[in-house]
């Protein structure tokens, strides 16, 4: 056995050499990133190789059971034999073996160098673009943003003297200037969001007590924060809302005199401050927050300062994202070209389109930034009503039951649990960290007589489990994880997308393992048909796999197409039943072809 | 005979459930209603299977003979025998009947509309209709240019009485069952050559006498694939040997069929008789010379 195992590795190795070379000579190098042509011819070999494996291990299958069944068999043997029971057991094994390896390399593989392959071949472009991008920030003064897309070059073309040059010219300029590397990294500081978190999630009491003690220390700014907070959260009509709005009076009161101060600088700065919390308090929170941001600049110790700077950035974050949240990587966006159409309770419709998607690591996919988001929305009798376009947005989950009920109404949640379900929020405006004035909003369109009505926040009428399925939804579904594909079947078609294609695709993928399992039962069916019997292997023979494998490959492609045809009949017929009786007629042919291999017997 | 029987009953109604599945899935518009088939055109495909079942049962018998080698003439004489009444009898009757019922063109371009409530992607853009207007074959709906590093446009465009896309998507209906059954080379090697191959024959059998055992010396070359089934003292090579003739010798011929002559390095003209014959003397030659000189090496040798 071992030197069977030997000689089926030797006969991989001889296969993935061909491959190589055959790919060496054929294949024309595209545009990559220098250094990258033999990694680029490798992973090809070895995605052609992967396409060959299974009808490789196959013919090696049906070689070696040929060698084997043939030394042990001496003696006239009749159907379902001592000697055929004893061998299924083997066969029955290496049968799971081989179709794991073949399911291993379609699964995991196949779409592992196929990504290896699709990144090479786009680098080039996304080197050109991130060079592009720092460039165009470095010019707009926007050094942060600058660097973040030069450092990104730099990992996509570690060599190039170029992104290397512009990178550390970057470091120095940002080091050298004392304007937006600290205001930047103190604006990103997460420290202050926590401890502003937390007093949301204070009771109306122990806010006005903060409000009272604030009182008492003469930190009337503090003072009708509290209590403004505290009248917020309190019960209306209760005791604690009427006290709060007396000490938020009172401390307003307290505000609008005007005060003794140490100097000139210290009155500007109360002047500033008051100004910019005044905008707080009314709503106008972009305003607020970038009054915040320049005194954090100037005063960056101030503890009012920094307090109100988190609540405006936390107010701010509930309505708007910033543009330099979007995650910029060597990598890839994590999907392109999503498209989901979405049935609104009145039988209207909305057609969404994201061009990219990039996740944020470590948030399990429930927070995604949208990259030339569409959305198009058609009456019931299919006439355009409006469209939003939006370069940039920013996708969250938000649990249903955290809406008021205005929008759980509005959203009508027929197929949803709204204790549990989450669905996804939209935010379609964006603003820069640092400059004021860089307010992005969609640009809608409207069709004649309809009431142009705009949002800055959306809610899609989905789950956001679904919302997820769509991201991993491609046209073809070869390209899908099984349990993708399992889902999408199901839920095809209250997105846009053709039920049939799924379930066939479902159908396919899960029959599979079976069928090879079935495949490889024949093979030591076949082998021993066909079993050596003038003695041992002859190296003339040596040719015998690779005619075999070639075989073997032919009809895998013959075999893998009426898979698709009679699950598309069936499919057609059945719906979704299709899908186990597929599965149950493979596992009967699972049952034949074993009972086939155990009827073996002499001539 | 048993085997020659079973080969045909099999592969003619494994070969017609095939096309008709083939024919579902090439009229397939996602969200429309099916085509339903005629009984003349199911009797057209269950005639024309029968007849290629019965050219690919000689393979059949041969490996059959490789496999279980007793009685070495008798497999000779009933192989013959079945191929002279394969060729001779089954294959023009089956045709001819199949030429009475009908004809099914695969190839033929389709003319159903498309449904709306589908994304359809055709040419680097992604459509959704709305409504469909089959009469016009326009639809309301829109369409977005799919994003490539390669294509940076950001385009995306209402369809308003647009024309429904009309992509070359023969012989399928609907460009998503296109682009998941249209990948496979084989597929799009093996049709057109099946098609060919028909048209062929029946010409061939529409020409009289001689003109069907003109075509028929195919027929011949693979009847005497028997003479290659002792070649080497492997019976897996052998069956392989007897595979590879098979697949020569119909190549060859749809060469013929594909137009052909015959012309060899520009110095000789045979016609496509003449070579079935010559590939039948070399085979038969072979077959006899290995039956004088060479025990069977199929044969098992047992204790």
């Amino acid at each position: 056995m071992k030197r069977i195992t030997l000689a089926f590795l030797f006969h991989c190795l001889c296969m993935f050499i061909g491959i190589f070379c055959y790919v060496n000579l054929t294949h024309a190098i595209p545009q990559l990133i220098p250094g990258q042509e033999f990694s680029y011819r490798l992973f090809s070999s070895l995605r052609i190789f992967l396409e060959l494996l299974p009808a490789i291990i196959l013919s090696s299958y049906v070689v070696a059971y040929a060698i084997v069944f043939g030394k042990d068999d001496k003696h006239i043997m009749v159907k379902y034999s001592p000697y055929i029971l004893s061998r299924f057991k083997h066969v029955a094994i290496f049968s799971i073996i081989g179709t794991s390896i073949v399911i291993c390399g379609q699964e995991v593989g196949t779409p592992l160098i196929t990504h290896k392959l699709t990144r090479m071949l786009e680098a080039p472009s996304l080197y050109q673009e991130y060079m592009q991008a720092a460039r165009k920030y470095d010019s707009q003064g926007d050094l942060v943003f600058a660097i973040q897309y030069a450092r990104a070059a730099e990992l996509i073309d570690p060599n190039s003297q170029e992104a290397i040059t512009l990178k550390g010219d970057l470091e120095v300029r940002i080091e050298g200037s004392d304007y937006d590397a600290p205001l930047h990294d103190i604006l990103l500081s997460q420290e202050n969001l926590q401890s502003s978190s937390m007093e949301r999630n204070a009771t109306s009491y122990e806010l006005l007590k903060k409000a009272r003690q604030a009182y008492q220390d003469e930190s009337w700014l503090n003072a009708h924060y509290y209590s403004i907070l505290a009248q917020r959260v309190a019960e209306p009509g209760s005791a604690n809302e009427e006290d709060a709005k007396v000490m938020a009076a009172d401390a307003w009161n307290m505000l609008a005199e005007p005060g003794r101060f140490e100097n000139d600088e210290a009155e500007e700065r109360y002047r500033q401050k008051k100004l910019a919390y005044s905008q707080l308090i009314a709503g106008n929170v972009v305003e607020a927050y970038y009054k915040f941001s320049d005194l954090l600049q100037r005063y960056p110790t101030d503890e009012d300062v920094r307090r109100y700077h988190t609540a405006a950035t936390m107010e701010m974050e509930s309505q708007y994202f910033f543009l330099d949240e979007i995650p910029i990587s060597d990598g890839m966006e994590d999907s392109r070209n999503v498209a989901f159409r979405l049935q609104q309770q009145d039988g209207s419709e909305s057609v969404v389109f994201i061009k990219g998607l990039s996740s944020v690591g470590n948030t399990g996919g429930l927070m995604q930034y949208a990259r030339g988001l569409s959305v198009y929305d058609f009456g019931k009798d299919g006439q355009f009503r409006k469209s939003l376009y939006v370069p940039y947005a920013k996708i969250l989950s938000q649990s249903i039951a955290s809406l008021d009920e205005q929008s759980q109404r509005k959203l009508a949640f027929s197929q949803l649990n709204p204790e549990k379900d989450a669905v996804p929020m939209i935010m379609l405006e964006s603003l820069d960290r640092i400059h004021p004035n860089s307010l992005n909003k969609p640009t809608y369109t409207f069709a004649e007589g309809v009431s142009q009505t705009t949002n800055s926040i959306l809610f899609l009428p989905m789950d956001y489990k679904d919302f997820l399925m769509l991201k991993n939804t491609s046209l073809n579904p070869e390209e899908m994880m099984l349990t993708d594909i399992i889902r999408m079947a199901f839920k095809a078609q209250d997105y846009g997308y053709a039920q049939i294609i799924y379930g066939q695709a479902a159908c396919n993928r899960m029959s599979t393992p079976l069928l090879f399992i079935v495949l490889f039962l024949l093979a030591a069916s076949v082998g021993w048909n066909y079993r050596i019997m003038s003695g041992s292997f002859r190296v003339a023979w040596s040719l015998t796999p690779i005619l075999l494998t070639m075989g073997c490959f032919v009809l895998l492609i013959a075999i893998e197409y009426m898979q698709k045809l009679l699950n598309y009949g069936l499919f057609g017929f059945f719906q979704l039943a299709a899908v186990p009786i597929v599965f149950f007629a493979a596992i009967l042919l699972v049952f034949l072809a074993a009972l086939f291999f155990l009827a073996r017997r002499s001539q | 005979m048993g085997l020659f029987l079973a080969v045909i009953i099999f592969g003619a109604f494994f070969g017609f459930c095939a096309t008709l599945l083939f024919i579902h899935a090439t009229d397939i518009v996602v969200g429309a209603d099916g085509v339903r088939l005629d009984m003349n055109q199911i009797l057209f495909l269950l005639f024309l299977w029968i007849g290629a079942s019965a050219v690919v049962s000689s393979v059949f018998t041969v490996v059959y003979s490789i496999r279980y080698p007793k009685n070495g003439v008798a497999r000779v004489i009933t192989h013959t025998t079945l191929c002279l009444l394969a060729w001779l009898v089954i294959i023009p009757l089956s045709l001819g009947f199949a030429d009475k019922a009908g004809e099914i063109k695969p190839m033929q371009p389709k003319d159903r509309p498309m449904t709306a409530n589908h994304f359809r992607p055709d040419d680097g853009k992604l459509y959704y209709y709305t409504s469909v207007n089959a009469a016009t074959k326009t639809a309301n709906g829109v369409s977005f240019t799919l994003d490539s590093l390669d294509n940076a446009s950001d385009e995306s465009r209402l369809l308003e009485n647009a024309p429904l896309i009309k992509s070359d998507i023969v012989p399928f209906s609907d460009v998503l069952i296109y682009n998941t059954l249209s990948r496979s080379k084989l597929v799009k090697i093996a049709l057109p050559a099946l098609h060919l191959n028909q048209q062929a024959a029946l010409t061939a059998l529409k020409g009289g006498v001689i003109s069907w055992l003109t075509f028929a010396s195919w027929g011949l070359a693979l009847c005497t694939l028997i003479g290659v089934r002792r070649l080497f003292h492997w019976r897996l090579l052998n069956f392989i040997a007897v595979q590879i003739g098979f697949i020569a010798i119909c190549a060859v011929n749809l060469y013929y069929s594909w137009g052909w002559n015959g012309n060899l390095f520009g110095a000789v003209t045979i016609p496509s008789w003449m070579m079935n014959c010559i590939i039948a003397a070399v085979l038969s030659c072979t077959g006899i010379l290995l039956s004088i000189f060479r025990p069977d090496p199929n044969m098992e040798h047992v204790e």
